[in-house]
């Protein structure tokens, strides 16, 4: 596992770290130590240098100064009087040889008189006739630098001092010499030390005269010129190849003032220290670094120890692949906060894994037990998921089907298809079918192709396009879906085209012949009398009747015309690329005979007869909806003509059909165009006389044909559904005039308003928009009072009973109009909410004549008057039909013979009468 | 060296003819003769300079010899020991007491080239380059 590898590696690299850096350390330190030895070294060095080379000087000066005392000494000696006498007696000699021996004295003396000539001598070897010039001396004491020897032999340097007599002051004795041989002064001088005379005076100098050198000892070839040069110089001074120390001396004073004694030191000494130095730093190293690298690989170590247990740690999850592993490192430092972060990490991954895995897991449950099979493809075409349902409904387990082509559930003629439509996805992106749910054929494994219902999506899984489809077997669905077509669009006793089927085939016909320019014929054709048939005979034997009557009807026509059956005993034909009209009255002539046979019904025998309306595309109209009721109005003329004849849609069906609908379109435009009036009745109280109330007449206004009553539009009116927005503004109308009159005359002043069957059964009239038009404008609902026809109550559904209970909440009283023509029934006047019955004109026409009828409205008087309600009379024309009502207990009562309906305007004056 | 010195003396003037003495001078000096008197002032340190200045330098013989004693008998007539005492008290006096030579030769040799010197020999010499101020019986 090179993993395992990198806390050593990590360690090594803490450890080579440290030795690079003790390294650096030491090598400076080393260097400055090196340098600092060297400088203090150096600088020791010279100053013992100088030390030694003043002290050398010292010393001479001391020697040259002894002589020069002792030769000071002896020149005062007595015995120095006889070298007036040319030291007949040799005393001088023998003074000076003695003094030589006494003194151990290396050099010679000489001993002179006062002529210069030599009296005298230590020297017994060299003889100096005369005192060279040289050793002239010049005060007390002089000294000679060194020179050549004048009685021969090497080189030395000399002292003089001059003899006095010490008998006279004036009187010279003679000179007295000391000479020394360099060598001998210069044996005491070390290795590489020479000497300068120096000029003592700058006018020496200003000549130019270089310094002389006495003499050297050197080890080194030096020249002459350097080492003058390097009499100027102090220190480490390179010399040619070799640097050398270099210090001086100086004598300021005394007999060797102006020497200048150098000395020249090769710097082995130095560098001998400071190799011992670096050996002694070197050793301190070694000693220093051998436990510096314990210390540091134990630090190390232990530094990586945590690094090492994490990455060890992380090694195993990811040889295990146990997230839940969890490493807790004590250390508290950032690795141990890695760890826990690493912990964290693992944790959430963990939970994301069992997450996945939980989701997977609900994915793969959901995917097999979908009630869809869920295949997935790839992009090749092969299939790469496959679940139970696709097992179910394919007929392939799962196993065979991975990684088969999807060819094997596509029906051999579409595979081809197929395989363009993924090529063509994959290279456009485009696919016609993706995220839509189609429908196609799909094959089993046992070879048997079914329908499907399919979806596909296609994901992107990293840059390969993968396909799901979901699949249903949609064969129950579609065997379904055909019975309920079939249900939908036939009838199911004579299996013939139903209502619904007439229409699309009528609709299609129409467009066929439209653009075919063809004619084409519409037949309805209604079975007389079969309602009585169903009564006698039963339902069963109606039906087989039916069965039959399809089967003769479609004996008369040809394959290609539709017989279809609209319900009850009405059938219609549809008859296609009619070339000649007497094919179609020959036609309708065979229907009218088929269907005159007797029809066998069981035991019975029964006789029925046809009626046949037609009508013809496109002469008596180009519509279905138009086509259809000129059918019907044909098939009525056909009834009323007395039935078992067939009748032609004529022109003047035609002109009833066009008035008609141009009044429609007239009727739109009333409203808007207030065309529409409101005229009113007076109602009398029969007890006062007085105007109690006034039935509200609704009047249209037309632009061409003038006033005409309710009973010209109405029923156009309900047809359409006008009638709501009519019979609203005939509410609002009559509301705004009932709040004047109110408020002119009588507090309970009422209006009545009615209101149509359809009206009321209308989901637009809202009883609640009625009650608030009213409370907003102050009124009571006992100012209003609605009228419906009995027809109504006996319709008695529960949208009805729900309207009125509302009306009666809301206030707004109810008065039943014209009560007694209709199935009048007592007991709904019981059941519903009425406060009013208005007896219908009919009857109060004949109460003079017909006892029946005034014994009649009697009772209706007395039973309302029982049950709470109060009567109105309608239509009182004269005074003894108002004399008989007053005498029956008629509360109210309207007719001309107080007032016909009149204009708001003309109704206020009769108000106004009445009142006074 | 005192001690040889003082040998080489006695040699000297065991071998020394007790003759006369002549007193010689450098012939710098003015004069041509010479007195007892003055002669005595002379070593006597009292004189100190000849009539022309120069500066009178005596030298004497060495005590021991045999010249010093007939010179300090007649000029003094002292004893030369007598004579020595009395200059080393001139000494302490700041006087220098005249030059010691010992030998003829060598007074010869000094009186010849010192000016203003004087000193005495023994009368067998016929000494040059000097002048004979005085013969001393």
């Amino acid at each position: 596992m090179p993993r395992n590898r990198t806390g050593k590696t990590i360690a090594r690299k803490l450890l080579l770290a440290f030795f690079l850096i003790f390294i650096i350390t030491y090598l400076v330190t080393a260097l400055l130590v090196q340098e600092a030895v060297r400088s203090a070294v150096t600088d020791s060095e010279l100053t013992a240098l100088s030390q030694q080379a003043q002290f050398k000087l010292d010393s001479l000066n001391a020697g040259v100064q002894r002589l020069a005392i002792n030769l000071v000494a002896w020149a005062k000696l007595d015995v120095m009087n006889d070298l007036a006498s040319g030291d007949v007696d040799k005393r001088v000699q023998r003074t000076l040889e003695n003094l030589k021996e006494d003194y151990a004295f290396k050099g010679e003396i000489y001993a002179f008189n006062a002529n210069g000539r030599l009296i005298a001598s230590s020297d017994r070897q060299h003889v100096i006739g005369q005192l060279p010039d040289i050793w002239k001396p010049q005060g007390q004491i002089s000294f000679v630098n060194k020179h050549r020897n004048p009685s021969g032999g090497g080189d030395i340097v000399a002292l003089i001092t001059p003899i006095e007599a010490t008998f006279s002051a004036n009187y010279r004795l003679g000179t007295l010499v000391i000479v020394y041989r360099w060598s001998e002064m210069t044996a005491s001088l070390s290795d590489n030390t020479f000497i300068f005379y120096q000029r003592p005076s700058p006018e020496s100098k200003s000549l130019a005269l270089p310094d002389v050198l006495l003499g050297s000892v050197m080890k080194t070839q030096i020249s002459r010129d350097a080492l003058a040069d390097l009499s100027h110089l102090k220190g480490y001074v390179p010399v040619g190849k070799h640097p050398y120390l270099v210090e001086s001396a100086v004598s300021p004073f005394g007999l060797l003032s102006g020497w200048k004694l150098v000395m020249l030191r090769e710097p082995d000494v130095i560098n001998q220290t400071v190799h011992m130095v670096i050996l002694q730093l070197f050793i301190l190293g070694l000693i220093l670094a051998l436990p510096l690298t314990f210390a540091i690989s134990w630090l190390a170590s232990r530094l990586t120890e945590s690094l090492r247990k994490l990455t060890q740690f992380v090694s195993e999850i990811t040889a295990t692949h146990d997230l839940s592993k969890r490493l807790y490192l004590p250390s508290g430092d950032e690795i141990s906060i890695l760890a826990n972060d690493f912990n964290h990490m693992a944790a959430s991954l963990e939970n994301g894994i069992i997450a996945n895995r939980i989701a997977e897991t609900r994915l793969r449950a959901t995917i097999n037990n979908a009630l869809d099979a869920v295949v997935q493809i790839n992009s090749k075409g092969m299939i790469t998921g496959w679940n139970e349902q696709a097992v179910h409904i394919f007929g392939w387990s799962r196993e065979e089907a991975i990684g088969q082509s999807l060819q094997i559930i596509i029906p051999p003629q579409y595979r081809e298809e197929h395989v363009q439509g993924m090529q063509h996805y994959l290279t456009t992106g485009k696919g016609r079918i993706l995220n839509s749910r189609i429908e196609m054929v799909s094959l089993h494994r046992d070879g048997h192709e079914f329908p499907i219902e399919l979806a596909i999506t296609t994901i992107d899984v990293e840059g390969e396009h993968e396909f799901s489809a979901f699949i249903r077997d949609i064969t129950q669905k579609k065997e379904s879906e055909a019975i309920i077509w079939k249900q939908a669009n036939y009838d199911k006793v004579t299996g013939l085209p139903n209502r619904h089927m007439f229409y699309d085939r009528l609709e299609q016909e129409i467009k066929k012949s439209h653009r075919d320019s063809l004619q084409m014929a519409l037949l309805f054709i209604d079975l007389d009398h079969f309602k009585e048939i169903n009564d006698t005979l039963g339902h069963d034997m109606g039906d087989i009747l039916l069965m039959e009557t399809s089967r003769r009807i479609g004996n008369c026509i040809r394959e290609t015309d539709t017989v279809a059956r609209l319900g009850g005993d009405e059938f219609t034909v549809i008859l296609s690329e009619i070339q000649d009209t007497r094919n179609l009255e020959r036609l309708a002539q065979c229907i009218l005979q088929a269907l005159a046979e007797p029809f066998k019904l069981g035991e019975e025998i029964a006789y029925v007869s046809a009626s046949i309306g037609i009508t013809l595309y496109p002469n008596d109209a180009n519509n279905a909806e138009d086509l259809i009721r000129n059918a019907d109005q044909a098939m009525y003329v056909a009834k009323k003509l007395g039935r078992n004849q067939s009748s032609y849609f004529t022109a003047a069906l035609q002109v009833a059909a066009q008035e008609r609908r141009r009044l429609t379109n007239d009727l739109r435009g009333a409203l808007p165009n207030n065309q529409f009036t409101i005229y009113f009745q007076p109602i009398i109280n029969l007890a006062t006389g007085r105007i109690h109330k006034a039935e509200a007449l609704i009047r249209w206004q037309h632009p061409e044909r003038g006033l005409i009553n309710p009973m010209g539009f109405i029923p156009l009116a309900e047809e359409t559904g006008l009638i709501v927005e009519i019979g609203d503004w005939v509410f609002k109308e009559s509301a705004r005039w009932a709040k004047r009159w109110r408020d002119q005359f009588t507090y309970d002043f009422q209006i009545s308003v009615n209101v149509s069957p359809v009206q009321f059964l209308s989901d637009e009239l809202s009883c609640d928009a009625w009650s608030s038009h009213l409370q907003n404008m102050g009124l009571s609902g006992k100012n209003v009072v609605i009228e419906i026809t009995e027809g109504l109550l006996l319709k008695a559904a529960s949208g009805v009973t729900d309207k009125l209970l509302k009306f009666r909440d809301a206030g707004i009283q109810v008065a039943i109009d014209d009560f007694g023509t209709g199935y009048s029934s007592l007991s709904y006047l019981k059941k519903f909410d009425i406060d009013y019955l208005k007896i219908d004109k009919s009857f109060i026409d004949n109460i003079e004549s017909d006892n029946n009828d005034i014994a009649l409205s009697e009772a209706i008087i007395v039973m309302a008057h029982k049950l709470g309600l109060m009567v109105i009379a309608e239509g009182v024309e004269n005074k003894a039909q108002r004399i008989l009502l007053s005498n029956a207990g008629c509360d109210y009562a309207q007719g001309y013979l107080f007032s016909k309906a009149v204009p708001p305007e003309e109704f206020e004056a009769l108000l106004k009468a009445s009142a006074t | 060296m005192r001690a040889l010195l003082l040998i080489f003396g006695i040699l000297w003037a065991s071998t020394g003819n007790a003759s006369e003495l002549l007193v010689i001078a450098s012939e710098e000096v003015p004069d041509t003769s010479i007195s007892i008197e003055q002669l005595a002032a002379i070593y006597a340190m009292k004189k100190i300079s000849w009539s022309n200045g120069t500066q009178v330098v005596p030298v004497n013989r060495e005590a021991s010899s045999d010249e010093r004693a007939k010179f300090s008998k007649v000029v003094f007539n002292l004893s030369p020991q007598d004579l020595s005492a009395y200059q080393d008290r001139l000494r302490f006096q700041g006087k220098l007491p005249p030059i010691v030579q010992s030998s003829d030769q060598a007074v010869l040799g000094f009186v010849r080239s010192v000016p203003g010197a004087i000193g005495y020999i023994n009368a067998s010499h016929a000494p040059t380059g000097v002048k004979t101020l005085m013969r001393l019986p």
